[in-house]
């Protein structure tokens, strides 16, 4: 299985002083189950599963969650991953 | 680590989901994917590398539905398999259910798909076992995330 896991210290890390402005969003489907969404979030990027259902809670309730932030490899990896697990995933850079 | 669960179902009815999830992977589009995603890169050669990959991995994730859909899968009464096998299942579900959301059940609305409220009464020919199939694997699913990661499955899914 192609998964990629990190940490959050990684996390604050590279948001903190590399300035990363790429960004991996999921968007809503009306197909996935939650728990789903919840499993996939924990398997490909570590999180605890609060942090996972918080960004579960806001791809459903706001049809959209930024899950990771960095550079563009890593997004676009990321990206690739989630759509290997059928979730919506899209990259998106700030301007 | 290997995944056993009781799964007592008729093997008809699983044989029955067996022949529509085939059906619905013969009708899979361009590069074997059941949706079209969204690539985040421009030059031709690189996308169609995602898609390549992506099919590839559809493919192998397909292949272990199919077989836990088999004889010696459901149909047996038990689910057994190794972690790696029930993920590759669990992903192989999304991507049939994706597909027939947007085909056989385009019809039906995002509301009673999303709560699982469907009248079987407004279904129309043809949508009966695309119907059924998409709710057996939503249930699949969900038994096999509840042991792959318990915890997941405590939210609940008619939010």
């Amino acid at each position: 299985m192609a998964t990629t896991q990190t940490s959050p210290e990684t996390d604050i890390a590279s948001e903190t002083f590399l300035e990363p402005s790429w960004h991996v969003v999921v968007k809503n489907d009306p197909v996935n189950l939650m728990s789903y969404v919840v499993m996939v979030f924990r398997k490909v990027f570590g999180f605890s599963l609060e942090k996972a259902r918080k960004h579960m809670l806001e791809v459903h309730q706001l049809g959209r969650s930024r899950v990771w932030t960095g550079d563009r490899e890593q997004a676009e990896a990321y990206v690739q991953t989630l759509q290997k697990w059928q979730l919506t995933a899209i990259l998106e850079h700030d301007h | 680590m290997t995944i056993r669960i009781p799964f007592p179902i008729d093997p008809e009815i699983v044989a029955f989901v067996r022949t529509t999830v085939a059906t619905a992977i013969a009708t899979w589009g361009a590069h074997g994917l059941a949706i079209a995603p969204d690539i985040p890169l421009e030059d031709t050669e690189s996308r169609s590398l995602w898609l390549d990959e992506l099919g590839d991995d559809l493919r192998k994730d397909a292949a272990q539905l199919l077989s836990a859909l088999g004889a010696q899968g459901l149909g047996s009464g038990f689910l057994e398999m190794e972690l790696e096998t029930a993920e590759a299942i669990t992903r192989a579900c999304s991507a049939i259910r994706l597909h027939l959301r947007h085909t056989a059940l385009k019809r039906i609305s995002d509301d009673s798909l999303e709560h699982g409220v469907i009248d079987p009464t407004s279904l129309i020919p043809g949508e009966h076992a695309s119907c059924f199939t998409y709710i057996f694997l939503a249930e699949l699913q969900g038994i096999l995330i509840s042991v792959m990661d318990p915890g997941s499955d405590e939210v609940p899914d008619d939010l």
